[in-house]
């Protein structure tokens, strides 16, 4: 009898050690927080969240009282939680902002068209209004015949590129002052990773920048930039917040895979590495001497871009010709 | 069949470009590539007196004999510089220290062979208050004529074991070497010294260096020259891949001795990137050289203050980073402090987490205003406050710490004016945490125990604390 009576002591005491307290309320938590390790309990990590992406936004001075801002919501976690966060920043801190949800359809069955319930679910749970564009009425072609005409390799620059000016021509459209994007810490520690690997200077330069854009063009910013994808999923997960979460089905072969894959890895053996490679994005900047490519207007549809005629207009061309590898 | 000389047999083939050579053609390339690095840079001059760093690995063994060729040629394309060699003997934290000295009189009786001097030193070195210069082998070398003691020997395994993870102690070796070699071009009276660095590991390097945080530092870990305080640092192997060396050792039949040297077992940043690139450089070739070169066209901004805030607020941030601007080196590693950024930055994000999670007490505040929905003025009136002034904010997180050291301790007060010692023993994490640049804080950050930290280095940071103080009072008439 004593024997047990030990026994249960010993597993008494293991149980406190594995399960911490709070920082601040002396709750036992369930979990320690990604970007730190330190343990904080369910409302104490909402509020840290959420200071964060407010120090993140008036650091910045992203945005200014009366400003209209779109979000560009895809229905996947980033932009479910951002839409979420922005509303709830804007009247606990009175930004003053009007806000809309702006989606791009790029005609992708069983993935976006899935989601896209998702974003409009968003619009009434959020109560905020909701504006979809589509690759079909902007080009007259949708993802998947694009991926029939060139096959799999090259797919996700194609929607790369038409999505970009889909969200312009979105913004222009609803008169907006600012687009904000879900963008978090991993996208940009990836974006960063795969600039070196593929000797893109000039995207190098950029790619850490918090507010992207320049004159005429509507500013684009990152209110996530710091923010670590696990906590936006552990966010939304304790927030029961709706999305849809499936990877697009013509993912599995970019480029941006191996830098994800070694990513990943390097945050298995430390977990600040994420903002570590963000922070050494941040100090790069070019040698003197090096060409960059200027940044001027497409002769074609008007819209920012290095070349004479942008790479939208150059790959649309090659499409509707029947060339469709022309500009990869 | 060789591609440049049809009349010879392939020997190898050269992977970039896919050409087969012969062993003739690969030879010529390969001085080529060695020469041209040197020469185009205009930078070493007929007479300058250079400190050749060598391990005794691959790349050293290369450069050693590459030298040697070159300054024997009787042509007008003769090497033209007075090269002496160095090697660091790190036995003391490796797998097998008693082999130390027996590594120590191969390597460096290869070395004199070649008719060339060598000086010895150790690692352990850097943990002396007063570094031993390096020591001159000759064929009389024995075994005590090695600098340092069991106690030196002690202090450096204590300071590398007391770094939790193996990617701080890699990087906290790495940073230490450095400082040796540079230490004892020195003590020697050189301003130049040659690192035997090939193209692959600068590869990982690029990207293992911008794992840790040490983008700042890129060009000076990469370039071929770099300037650390007096000394000029070159690396003329930087273009040559490590498999090409490793064919002209074949061709050459040089000895490679791997000596005994720093290699903890098991996943560290450092692994993890190596076997990322040479992994990926096996499905695209160009992998290597395309990170090579774009660290080649890399700088880094002073402050970075240009990144982070947005187009039109440059004037603001100009002023809060100036606030905050360092001119003086990182105490542990010697390049630029990279921390004195504008609030929009990175490490100031890291900071607002570090502060939000763990319960600081001025934290508790903001949490009942913003949770209790007082009038939203007020709350971000007390946020702005703390957070538009990001050197308060630290501020008051290192008061905090050290402002008990300071009253308890009655000799110390006023900034620690006393002598050197008693600031020593009152040195926080805290206090050097703000001398160091980024990638040092995170290894200081995993150290248990600062006191481990090498004397010299302690010297130094408690030397720029009190200085720091004195700005501080003096501040408001300074122009």
């Amino acid at each position: 009898l004593p024997v047990h009576e030990s026994v249960h002591q010993q597993e008494r005491v293991c149980v406190d050690v594995l399960r911490p307290t709070c920082s601040y309320q002396s709750i036992i938590c369930n979990f320690h927080r990604p970007k730190t390790g330190d343990a904080l309990c369910k409302e104490c990590f909402f509020w840290a969240f959420e200071e964060e992406v407010h120090h993140t936004i008036t650091a910045a001075k992203l945005f200014t009282p009366g400003d209209y801002v779109a979000i560009a919501a895809s229905g996947g976690k980033d932009s479910t939680v951002l839409a979420y966060i922005m509303k709830l920043l804007n009247d606990r801190y009175n930004y003053g902002l009007k806000l809309v949800l702006l989606s791009v359809d790029e005609g992708i069955t069983g993935y976006r068209d899935d989601s896209l319930e998702t974003v409009k679910r968003n619009e009434q749970q959020y109560d905020i209004p909701l504006k979809v564009v589509s690759y079909e009425e902007l080009y007259g072609w949708t993802m998947d015949r694009i991926v029939q005409e060139t096959g799999r390799k090259s797919n996700c620059t194609f929607c790369g590129v038409f999505r970009r000016q889909a969200l312009d021509r979105g913004a222009t459209l609803l008169e907006v002052d600012k687009i904000v994007t879900g963008h978090n810490a991993d996208d940009i520690a990836e974006t960063v990773l795969m600039n070196i690997l593929r000797g893109d200077i000039a995207r190098l330069q950029r790619c850490t920048a918090l507010v992207t854009g320049s004159e005429g063009a509507i500013s684009r910013s990152k209110p996530f930039k710091y923010t670590y994808e696990k906590e936006i999923v552990m966010y939304a997960y304790f927030k029961k917040l709706d999305y849809f979460s499936t990877e697009c089905i013509y993912s599995p072969n970019a480029y941006r895979g191996y830098a994800r894959a070694f990513l990943k890895d390097l945050e298995k053996i430390r977990a600040t590495t994420i903002i570590d490679i963000i922070h050494s994005g941040e100090c790069f900047s070019v040698r003197e001497g090096i060409k960059l490519p200027t940044q001027s207007t497409c002769e074609c549809c008007g819209h920012i871009s290095s070349q004479p005629i942008c790479k939208a207009c150059v790959l649309l061309e090659g499409l509707n010709k029947g060339k469709p590898k022309l500009g990869i | 069949m060789c591609s440049v000389d049809p009349d010879e047999l392939t020997v190898m083939t050269r992977a970039t470009g896919g050409l087969d050579i012969s062993g003739l053609c690969f030879l010529s390339y390969f001085v080529h590539k060695f020469r041209s690095t040197i020469g185009k840079s205009k930078q070493i001059q007929p007479g300058d007196r250079v400190l050749v760093a060598t391990s005794g690995g691959p790349s050293s063994a290369a450069l050693l004999h590459l030298i040697r060729e070159g300054l024997n040629e009787n042509s007008h394309k003769k090497l033209r510089f007075e090269p002496v060699f160095l090697y660091v003997d790190e036995s003391c934290v490796s797998n097998s220290p008693k082999t130390g000295p027996e590594y120590v009189e191969k390597i460096c009786s290869e070395v004199i062979s070649r008719d060339f001097l060598c000086y010895v030193t150790s690692l352990q070195q850097v943990m002396a208050p007063e570094a031993h210069p390096p020591v001159l082998f000759t064929k009389e070398w024995k075994e005590m004529n090695l600098p340092g003691s069991p106690d030196l020997d002690k202090k450096l395994c204590e300071l590398l074991t007391s770094c939790r993870s193996i990617s701080a102690q890699q990087d906290l070796h790495e940073q230490l070497r450095h400082k040796v070699i540079l230490q004892s071009a020195h003590d020697l009276g050189y301003t130049k010294v040659f690192f035997a660095d090939n193209s692959t590991k600068l590869s990982i390097n690029i990207l293992s260096q911008v794992a840790v945080g040490r983008g700042s530092q890129l060009p000076s870990r990469v370039h071929f020259r770099a300037l650390h305080r007096d000394v000029e640092v070159y690396r003329p192997m930087r273009e040559i891949l490590e498999y090409e060396i490793q064919q002209y050792i074949l061709l050459h039949g040089l000895t490679i001795l791997p000596a005994p040297s720093f290699n903890p077992e098991g996943t560290s940043i450092v692994s993890c990137t190596e076997e990322f690139i040479l992994g990926l450089q096996k499905d695209f070739p160009a992998t290597i050289p395309t990170v090579f070169r774009t660290g080649d066209k890399l700088m880094s901004t002073s402050s970075g203050s240009s990144k982070c805030s947005t187009p039109d607020v440059n004037g603001d941030s100009g002023s809060k980073s100036t606030a905050n601007v360092n001119n003086d080196p990182c105490v542990m590693c010697g390049s630029q402090i990279d921390t004195g950024q504008c609030e929009a930055s990175a490490f100031i994000a890291t900071l607002v987490s570090q502060k939000l999670s763990c319960n600081h007490p001025s934290v508790h505040t903001l949490q009942q205003n913003s949770t209790n929905r007082i009038s939203d003025g007020k709350s971000k009136m007390i946020l702005n406050g703390e957070v538009n002034d990001s050197n308060e904010l630290k501020n008051t997180v290192s008061k905090t710490e050290d402002s008990c050291d300071c009253s308890q301790n009655s000799d110390c007060c006023d900034g620690a004016k006393s002598t050197a010692n008693s600031g020593l023993k009152l040195l926080t994490k805290d206090m050097i945490e703000d001398l160091l640049c980024y990638g040092c804080r995170i290894i200081l950050k995993e150290m248990t125990e600062v006191q481990h930290l090498p004397v010299k280095m302690k010297q130094t940071a408690a030397e720029l604390e009190r200085r720091r103080h004195m700005r501080a009072h003096i501040q408001d008439f300074l122009l």
